[in-house]
C-alpha cells in the first residue's frame, strides 16, 4: 500500500527520515531498505538535501544580529504607536492651540479679576469715619477671626442697663 | 512664525487689564441689608444666617437669631437708597465713593422723622459690617450691611 512496485515512495521515505510514522511502519522501512539499494540511495539523497539546507539556515542565523532585529521591530511598533508625549510636541507650537488656548486663559482671568478679586491684606471689614446722632454710647467691635466689624449704639430713651443685656463680658 | 507672535499678544491686553483694573472703578455699588432680631429666648438661628450668627456669638450672648428681612439694591454713587426697618424705622444708604477695595457709605438710621443715628463707614469690597443697638420686641436689631461693586 505505501510502496510502488516494491520500492518506498518518497512521501513515506521522508516520513521515515523526519520519524514521523509508526514504530511498525519503520521497522517495515528499514526491513525493506536492508535489502533496496534503490530505496536506500533515495533515502541517502534527501538525507543530503536536508543537512545542507539545515546547515546553510544555521549559517544564516549565526549572522544575523538579533539585537539589531529586536530594535527594528520595537522601532516599527512604535511608529504605529504614537507615544502620548509625541502628539504633545506635535501639538505644543500649534498656532491652532495657542490662540483658543490664550483666549480661554483670557476668559479665566478677567473672570477671577472681576468675580472673585479679594483684597490680599483685608483688614477689619469697615472703618469708621465718623459717628453722630441721639445715642448714649457706642461700641466699636471686631470679631478676633474674620476681623467683621460690628458697631454696636444705644439709643438715648432707652435703658442702658437692659440695652447691654447680650454682650458679652 | 510671525502668527505665533501675534498670538501671544492676545495676552498682553488683557495682562495689562489684569493691573489696571482697580483704575476702571464702578459707578454702581450692590447693597444688601439683613434685618436681625437677636434675643435671649428659646435657642434658634434661621439657617440663613448660619455663617453670620457664628460671627456673632463670638462676641454676643444671644441666644436666637431670627431674620426679620433681606433687602437689596443698586446704587450709583451719591444717590441715596432707604430700606423700612421694624419700629417705624428707615435706613438711608448713600454710597459716597470708592476708594481702592473699600466704597465709603453714608449710613443714617431714622425714627419717624427723627435722625437717631449717623455714621460714615469704609466697607471693604464684598465686605459688611453689622450695626445693632436699636431694641425691638424682646431684643435688640442687627443690620448686616453688604456691599459688592
Amino acid at each position: 500500500m505505501w510502496m510502488k512496485r516494491d520500492h518506498c515512495s518518497l512521501e513515506l521515505l521522508d516520513r521515515y527520515y523526519d520519524g514521523e510514522i509508526s514504530p511498525d511502519e519503520s521497522k517495515a522501512v528499514a526491513d525493506h531498505l536492508d535489502g533496496c539499494p534503490a530505496c536506500r540511495k533515495r533515502l541517502g539523497a534527501r538525507r543530503v538535501v536536508s543537512e545542507s539546507v539545515r546547515a546553510a539556515a544555521d549559517e544564516a542565523v549565526s549572522r544575523t544580529d538579533f539585537s539589531l532585529l529586536d530594535q527594528k521591530v520595537l522601532d516599527r511598533i512604535d511608529a504605529y504607536r504614537t507615544p502620548f508625549l509625541s502628539k504633545l510636541k506635535n501639538i505644543r507650537f500649534s498656532w491652532r492651540l495657542y490662540v483658543p488656548a490664550s483666549a480661554i486663559a483670557a476668559v479665566l482671568m478677567v473672570f477671577f479679576t472681576l468675580f472673585l478679586r479679594q483684597p490680599a491684606d483685608l483688614g477689619p471689614s469697615a472703618l469708621i469715619n465718623s459717628l453722630a446722632g441721639k445715642i448714649s454710647s457706642v461700641m466699636i467691635i471686631e470679631t478676633p477671626e474674620s476681623r467683621h466689624t460690628i458697631l454696636w449704639f444705644s439709643e438715648e430713651s432707652a435703658h442702658t442697663g437692659e440695652e447691654n443685656a447680650g454682650q458679652k463680658t | 512664525m510671525r502668527v505665533k507672535k501675534l498670538s501671544r499678544l492676545w495676552l498682553l491686553p488683557l495682562i495689562i487689564f489684569q493691573f489696571t483694573a482697580p483704575a476702571f472703578a464702578a459707578s454702581k455699588i450692590d447693597i444688601s441689608v439683613k434685618t436681625v432680631l437677636a434675643a435671649q429666648d428659646a435657642a434658634y438661628v434661621d439657617p440663613r444666617l448660619k455663617d453670620l450668627a457664628k460671627e456673632l456669638k463670638t462676641v454676643f450672648r444671644y441666644t436666637s437669631y431670627r431674620l426679620l428681612g433681606e433687602n437689596r439694591i443698586r446704587l450709583e454713587l451719591k444717590k441715596t437708597g432707604t430700606i423700612s426697618l421694624p419700629g417705624n424705622r428707615v435706613l438711608k444708604v448713600t454710597p459716597v465713593r470708592i476708594s481702592g477695595n473699600r466704597a465709603e457709605l453714608n449710613l443714617a438710621i431714622l425714627k419717624g422723622n427723627s435722625q437717631i443715628f449717623n455714621t460714615s463707614i469704609q466697607l471693604l469690597n464684598r465686605g459688611s459690617i453689622t450695626i445693632g443697638g436699636p431694641r425691638h420686641k424682646n431684643g435688640f436689631l442687627l443690620l448686616n450691611i453688604f456691599n459688592s461693586f
